[in-house]
């Protein structure tokens, strides 16, 4: 390459007066003031660069012939770089007039100078290479990568621990017959004397039981009864040759989950507890049934029973925080009145509420007077302390003295204790086991009470007289409950642990994973900020050949001519004809469509044309619809199968898409040069795929930065025949776009939720009384949350996609072709609203008119800009393969955002 | 001879250049003065684009150059003595005249009308009655398992009850003998549903814990059997999946091209049409049990009181009588009362649907 010149204004006149010099410098410049004022900044300038001897000399003629000497210098042989744009940009852009600041020294002349003028241009040349928004430092990388690993590693340890912890079972059965003791833990049943010494264990497994089981019974003959209760069994089992015989439930009765039982084998009778369904069944031990009771409003939660000296049955009636009694006579089961209530009375209360109605009948109530009655509740409730807390009965037990021994817990079996109560239902005594102690079940032996406490993982023994409390068991049984406890006490504290380490593990990636974000702003704001500024120091006063060209730099509008009418007509027959034809038609109704919105889209004097073949279409079209129709089928039949083809969809979703831009711009013609789509399949599978697929594992952090590549690969990938289109966007712009509208969008949630429960409480107000108002009202809110839904995802669509569409053609460059696109986002909101207005009241048929609409204001705010015409675009030749496989992706319409 | 003046891309850049065309007999004449250019082309080897409204027409050259021209007449001219695009120029045609265009409205109107009507419910019951039974097996497989996992709990019916009720079924199962069908009885528990009943396509007849409570005697309970069995002697369930599908492809048809209109306003045809065959099943499964009562001798009294204590049972929600899929309560007593009348009357014939 030759030698190039550039021209510099040394910063001196020629001595006139300096209006003068402005004078002629103005009219040389067009008048442009800004320009002119550089000359006067008392620096030296750049007035031509990069040209050669000729034109150089030319140009200081022009300025020195105002006033302004200047100097030619010569630029060394320009690098590679600044070539290879040379080559790919064959003309200088249009130069814009620019705040043109101080001349750098001469020596920067070595360095290779940027060609766009335009900040934009120089911004994109200027970053070197597009580092990935997700891409941090080799350390961060690093970091990241073994929190990760950290990360899966402790939810496996978590999911390991969980479910060895889980396969631990804790004590929970404790039963007795007074010569023996039974207590079930780990799947174990231990076989112990009164005085708690071990005879033998045995594994449940080898009664053919795998899960813990329900419940467990001594009989007198030395069988065990044990509930299945997984199956929902209950067994009888014999040790000497261990074999079980199911005895219940009877018939079809089937239990769902938890359950308790009874034995009364005095009178052969059987009683069951269905615990999830709320019934009380009873039958004999042969498993017929007898009779039963089934009353939510009687029982809720049935749990442990237990039967007195005058055999009758008491029942834990567990979420009514009772004890009831009932008999069995004439082969009926009926309830009798004596029950023990849990929940305490609380003294005080009453009268509360007594003096309270006082109040409202109009008797103004002492203040001092009840706030001293509140002082004493609260005395009252300390006084009652976990009686207030622990009052849902979950296991029983008679004394030798005629008292009920009661293990109840709070709602949610996290805390339990002992209580103990007379016959008349007075408590007697509670029993204080531990802070961590949740005792499960309870059995009388021997003048001793024995609880099983899960919490704990013990079985403990109370002195009835005394109260005292002592570990149950011999020494091997100890031992035995002793490994199993520290066993789990392993496993909760590595949960816990790793609980906590995987909080902690999550919480440091998503904080880096920022601090990269962050950081990759960051550094790219300063490389931009940087690239701006050595714009600035760079840019040169446009020239005169500038100047003159910047002069015939044209704006040509896009147009539509198409008319609702014509189209509706259009439409009709369209669709008539697609129904007559079974379809076969739809193909040509959609390029018919199509070609009827290109051609009445013109530029300069001449319409688009859109050239797919409706043939080509059609024929993909019965391959993808049938493809779907057994897919549709498969859904109905076989939901199973359809996730996998679900899956597999998506896995081909972005060749769907590369090959539907193909298909969508080969076919996009003007003046009979057609557009061409450059992209790359494993393009097409970093934007449609992989990114979507990392939406979670970022938060959705980076969805602006997904929809920002979706734009660039479309927008960097298309051209116009020979000449490629180039997008000079960033990230940057959507994450402030996204942010923003999101946080509108959530303030106006808000704002409507505010609203929507006032009104809320108005009608429930108003319409308290009646519940047909009431709900009204709810359906009424129902739908207004609806609309509202509906509104603002339209208005979020609209007002992104103008956004969008308007951010991509200005930072996108044709050639020398530039676009301005001046889409507003609440008018095409308002399009929408409006359209989808008149398309359900005009049941539609006023559907071509609402598309023509829409049409027309999109084109009609779009136009291109160029200083060169719109002739000199040339056609590729010879690359015109078979797009067959295309079309069929035509199917699916996917919206590419134009 | 035809001549016209018009605008010629030699698809080589987007240059246009200001052309006269002429066509005498076989042949088309090109002269472009700017390029110096005369061609002649046989007639034959052009391809004319499809007339589309008042859009600009062009004529494609077998070397891909274009020839665009304002000159509708001329093309017309043209295209009829090329002879081709004849389908696509009758199209044009019916596009022009508004007219033909209500027709062709009315066309559209008549036929998604019939279609709905006749046509789905048509091809839905052939299919649904050449299905292999190993399709509603599996159809009814998947539904009972998704239903088992959300809705229901084992019964807690009896023995007693269950197996009073099984014999009823068994009786009247024989006494209809619809087919070869796999007809059984279930029971199921279940709060949220509450009172129902309802037929699965394999045969399956599932009725919850709640509706047996709610009945007063056996004769209530078997006219809600009968109305289930006619539900799967018809193969209402497959007819109803098929018919759904049927509806979604009409609508995707209609509205198909159209990516405009957000889904919302797309499904609420569907919705309706859907409630619509719903409601003619109810009340073909409701006739069906009706002309069993008559034939019998049995009072339909039963069969109203059951209906009405479930609609006292229901929480009464406004808006049910538009999307709900049954037919509201009362007007399903009404039909019961009308349709008994009428069977009386033709003395119980069953031939119906």
């Amino acid at each position: 390459m030759e030698n190039t010149f550039k021209v510099v204004f040394t910063g001196k006149f020629k001595e006139i007066d300096q209006c003068e010099i402005r004078q002629r410098l103005l009219k040389l410049y067009k008048g442009n003031q800004k320009a002119v004022n550089h000359f006067f900044s008392g620096r030296s300038l750049i007035v031509k660069k990069e040209t050669d001897y000729k034109t150089a000399k030319k140009f200081k003629a022009l300025v020195e012939n105002a006033g302004a000497l200047c100097s030619i210098v010569e630029i060394e042989s320009t690098k590679s770089a600044s070539l290879k744009k040379k080559v790919s940009q064959p003309k200088q852009p249009a130069p814009q007039a620019l705040p043109g600041e101080r001349e750098k020294p001469v020596s920067s002349g070595n360095r290779p100078l940027k060609q766009g003028v335009s900040p934009q241009s120089s911004r994109t040349a200027s970053k070197p290479s597009d580092k990935s928004l997700l891409s941090g430092s080799k350390l961060q990388n690093a970091l990241a990568a073994v929190m990760i690993i950290l990360f899966v590693i402790s939810v496996g340890i978590r999911l390991r621990a969980m479910l060895m912890g889980e396969r631990i079972l804790k004590p929970d059965q404790v039963e007795s017959n007074g010569k023996n003791v039974i207590v079930h833990f780990n799947g174990f049943l231990y076989f112990l004397t009164p005085q708690g010494k071990l005879q033998k264990n045995l594994d449940l497994a080898e009664l053919g039981i795998y899960s813990e089981p329900a419940d467990l019974q001594l009989l007198k003959d030395g069988s065990l009864l044990v509930g299945d209760l997984e199956k929902g069994e209950i067994l009888r089992c014999d040790f000497d040759n261990v074999s079980c015989l199911r005895i219940g439930p009877a018939g079809d009765y089937r239990i769902n989950e938890n359950f308790k039982f009874l034995a009364d084998e005095e009178r052969n009778l059987l009683f069951i507890a269905d615990t999830n369904n709320h019934s009380l069944m009873v039958q004999d031990m042969e498993g017929s049934y007898i009779s039963g009771i089934e009353s939510e409003s009687r029982i809720r939660y049935p749990n442990d029973m237990v039967l007195d000296r005058d055999g009758q049955l008491w029942l834990s009636n567990t979420r009514y925080s009772q004890v009831v009694s009932f008999t069995v006579d004439n082969e009926t089961i009926l309830e009798t009145e004596k029950l023990i209530k849990l929940r305490p009375r609380i003294k005080g209360l009453e009268d509360i509420e007594e003096s309270m109605k006082d109040t409202s009948s109009g008797e103004a109530g002492d203040l001092n007077v009840l706030m001293e009655k509140f002082q004493e509740i609260k005395k009252e409730k300390e006084k009652l302390g976990d009686d207030l807390v622990h009052t849902r009965p979950l296991a029983l037990a008679w004394d030798g003295d005629g008292n009920l021994w009661a293990v109840a817990s709070d709602g949610f079996i996290t805390t339990a204790g002992v209580r103990v109560f007379n016959p008349d239902g007075e408590q007697i005594m509670r029993v204080a086991l531990g802070e961590k102690a949740v005792p499960v079940d309870i059995a009388e032996v021997g003048g001793n009470m024995l609880v099983a406490d899960s919490g704990l993982y013990m079985v403990l023994s109370v002195d009835i007289a005394t109260g005292d409390i002592a570990e149950f068991g011999d020494e091997g049984f100890l031992s035995e409950i002793s490994r199993y406890r520290s066993e789990l006490r392993l496993y909760e504290g590595i949960k816990l642990w790793s609980g906590r380490g995987i909080w902690i593990l999550a919480l440091g990636t998503i904080i880096l994973v920022l601090v990269i974000i962050i950081g990759n702003y960051k550094i790219r704001a300063r490389r931009d900020r940087a690239a701006r500024a050595e714009a600035r120091s760079r840019s040169v006063v446009p020239s005169s050949e500038g100047m003159q060209t910047a002069g015939e730099a044209k704006s040509y509008p896009l147009t539509f001519t198409g008319s609702a009418g014509e189209y509706f007509r259009i439409w009709i027959v369209n669709t008539f004809l697609t129904i007559v034809t079974f379809g076969v038609y739809a193909a040509w109704a959609k390029v018919r469509t199509r070609r009827y919105f290109y051609r009445n889209t013109h530029l300069d004097g001449n319409s688009f044309d859109y050239t797919a073949d409706p043939m080509a279409i059609f024929k993909g079209y019965v391959i993808v619809g049938s493809g779907l129709l057994i897919y549709y089928l498969s859904q109905a039949f076989i939901p199973t199968y359809s996730l996998i083809i679900f899956g597999l969809f998506g896995l081909i979703i972005p060749i769907l898409m590369y090959k539907s831009i193909r298909f969508f711009t080969r076919n996009s013609v003007y003046r009979n040069i057609r557009m061409r789509f450059h992209g790359s399949l494993g393009e097409s599978y970093r934007t449609y795929l992989l990114y979507p697929l990392l939406i979670p594992f970022t938060l959705g952090l980076i969805v602006p930065y997904w929809a920002f590549l979706k734009k660039k690969y479309f927008f960097h990938n298309l051209a116009f025949g020979t000449t490629n289109n180039s997008f000079s966007g960033s990230h940057g712009p959507f994450y402030k776009v996204y942010v923003l509208s999101g946080l509108a969008v959530s303030g106006a949630f808000f704002i409507l939720f505010i609203i929507m429960s006032i009104i809320m409480a108005a009608m429930a107000i108003i319409s308290s009384a009646e519940t047909d108002g009431l709900m009204g009202s709810i359906l009424f809110t129902i739908i207004l949350t609806y609309a509202t839904m509906l509104i603002v995802t339209i208005f979020l669509q609209q007002f992104i996609y103008a956004w969008e569409l308007n951010y991509s053609l200005r930072n996108s460059k044709l050639g020398e072709l530039m676009f301005e696109s001046t889409l507003n986002g609440v008018r095409l909101f308002w399009i929408r609203i409006s359209n989808l207005f008149a398309i359900v009241f005009s049941m539609g048929l006023l559907i071509p008119w609402a598309k023509v609409r829409r049409m027309r204001y999109i084109v009609d705010n779009i136009s291109v800009v160029t200083d060169h015409g719109l002739d000199d675009f040339t056609a590729t030749v010879g690359t015109d393969e078979s797009a067959y496989g295309d079309a069929a992706t035509d199917f699916f319409d996917f919206d590419i955002g134009l | 001879m035809i001549e016209f003046k018009g605008t010629y891309f030699d698809g080589r850049s987007s240059r246009p250049y200001p052309a006269i065309f002429s066509c005498y007999g076989t042949e088309l004449r090109i002269q472009v003065g700017e390029k110096s250019l005369d061609r002649r082309i046989p007639l034959r080897s052009c391809r004319i684009d499809p007339p589309l409204g008042r859009t600009v027409p062009s004529i494609r050259l077998p070397d891909g150059a274009v020839c665009e021209t304002e000159d509708r007449d001329a093309i017309t001219k043209l295209d009829a003595l090329l002879g081709k695009n004849r389908g696509m120029r009758f199209v044009h045609f019916i596009e022009n005249r508004w007219k033909m265009v209500v027709l062709s409205l009315a066309g559209i109107v008549m036929a998604v009308l019939l279609f709905k009507t006749y046509g789905i419910p048509y091809l839905a019951k052939e299919i649904a009655f050449a299905a292999p039974e190993a399709v509603s097996n599996e159809l009814s497989r998947h539904t009972m398992k998704i239903l088992d996992r959300n809705f229901f709990q084992p019964s807690t019916l009896g023995t007693k009850k269950t197996a009073e009720l099984r014999a009823a079924f068994r009786k009247l199962i024989e006494d209809i003998d619809p087919d070869d069908l796999d007809y059984r009885l279930e029971f199921r528990k279940s709060s949220i549903v509450g009172p129902n009943a309802f037929a699965l396509p394999s045969g399956q007849i599932v009725m919850t814990d709640e509706m047996v409570r709610l009945s007063q005697s056996n004769r209530e309970l078997e006219g809600i059997l009968l109305h289930e069995i006619g539900h799967v002697r018809d193969r209402h369930g497959l007819r109803m999946v098929i018919q759904n599908a049927g509806i979604f492809l009409i609508v995707a048809a209609l509205l198909g091209d159209l990516t405009e209109i957000s889904s919302t306003a797309a499904s609420l045809p569907t919705i309706l049409a859907r409630s619509d065959y719903s409601r003619e099943f109810e009340r073909a499964a409701d006739r069906f049990a009706v002309h069993y009562f008559v034939r019998k001798g049995w009072d339909i009294k039963p069969m109203q009181e059951i209906l009405q204590r479930i609609t006292e049972d229901m929480p009464n929600f406004p808006g049910e009588s538009v999307l709900s899929t049954h037919p509201v309560m009362q007007e399903r007593i009404q039909y019961i009362e009308e349709e008994s009348q009428r069977a009386r009357t033709s003395g119980g014939d069953n031939n119906q649907d």
